[in-house]
């Protein structure tokens, strides 16, 4: 990878990384940490690294290690306030997807992520969010194919349920 | 076929990427059971909702550490670094292919120098021609010679005179 595919990846790329880590940690100081230190591995890493969706991959790879390093590490020390401030639906552009989905609809989406058990909510979001292939999340989880889409399965129906208990419509 | 079977089915369906289709017995049940129909309506909407999703962008100051520590680290000129060695590399060795090419098509081709026998057989050859030279000139001179005894020294020498100058024959 190139400085310049560097350059393009990081554009294309850090607000997922940034959105991933802080659906994981639920909190917005550690996700801008994570974020800038994928993407300062990235660069450190530039030669082994191809650009386009493998430079994807193992950004959300790295993004999820380094998560789970500081969910470690936080669960050793007491407890501190999760950041729980909904997404807001910034993205103003028109578009099918975007105006199907409603604000109430997304920031109780995001509530109903943030119930979630971080591995459970890592699955739905790599899955359903990024469309990372069942292999890759296999991978980088470090699951069975069948315990993932077990998983997957079991995660869905919280979210429903979850939806329908806040009456709204998914 | 009970609910749990079209339950898992419909999953496996959203699993696909894009959706499948569901099986034709699935689609059976769906149409005559109004649980299993909210089930795959309310699926399909959660999993549109998820990939509607905005990315929570990446603050710039932390892009801006980003650049800091990767590409505007680097030492002046060493962004393009490697690019300028190619490209050094690259031009040396066209010089020296265009040099080679040009001394072997453009530098004088001396002449092959004389052999031994070939010298011999030339000093013989000229001495032939010194020796043939020196006998002609020997006999020009002694011809001349009696000449001018026979006409100048022999008639005053007799006590007759000289006959009077004449053209000599050719």
């Amino acid at each position: 990878m190139t400085t310049m595919e560097f350059q393009a990846a990081v554009l294309e790329h850090k607000d997922r990384v940034h959105s991933y880590a802080r659906s994981i940690l639920r909190d917005s100081e550690d996700a801008k940490d994570v974020a800038q230190e994928c993407l300062v591995r990235l660069w450190r890493h530039r030669e082994r690294v191809e650009p386009g969706a493998g430079c994807k991959n193992w950004l959300l790879r790295s993004a999820h290690n380094l998560c789970i390093d500081r969910l470690r590490r936080r669960s050793s020390r007491p407890e501190a306030p999760h950041d729980d401030e909904p997404l807001e639906l910034r993205d103003g552009r028109p578009g099918p997807e975007r105006l199907a989905v409603s604000v109430e609809v997304g920031g109780r989406l995001e509530r109903a992520l943030m119930e979630l058990d971080h591995r459970d909510r890592a699955i739905v979001l790599l899955r359903e969010v990024e469309g990372l292939s069942y292999e890759e999340i296999a991978g980088t989880l470090g699951l069975k194919l069948g315990t993932l889409k077990a998983t997957l399965h079991r995660t869905r129906e919280k979210l429903r349920a979850s939806l329908m208990r806040a009456e709204v419509t998914p | 076929m009970t609910c749990d079977d079209v339950r898992l089915a419909i999953h496996e369906a959203q699993d696909d990427a894009p959706a499948g289709a569901l099986p034709e017995p699935v689609r059976a049940h769906v149409a005559s059971c109004a649980a299993c129909r909210e089930l795959a309506s309310d699926l399909a909407a959660l999993s549109s909702a998820l990939r509607a999703m905005p990315h929570a962008p990446l603050p710039a100051e932390t892009l801006d550490a980003v650049w800091n520590q990767t590409i505007r680290a680097m030492p002046s000129g060493f962004a393009h670094g490697l690019g300028f060695w190619r490209l050094a590399a690259a031009a040396s060795l066209a010089v020296a292919v265009v040099s080679t090419t040009l001394f072997f098509v453009f530098a004088p081709v001396a002449p092959p120098g004389p052999t031994a026998v070939e010298l011999a057989h030339a000093s013989a050859q000229a001495e032939l021609v010194l020796g043939y030279t020196a006998r002609a000139l020997a006999a020009t001179r002694t011809a001349a010679a009696d000449r001018v005894l026979a006409e100048k020294v022999s008639p005053a020498v007799r006590g007759v005179p000289a006959p009077s100058p004449s053209r000599s024959p050719r």
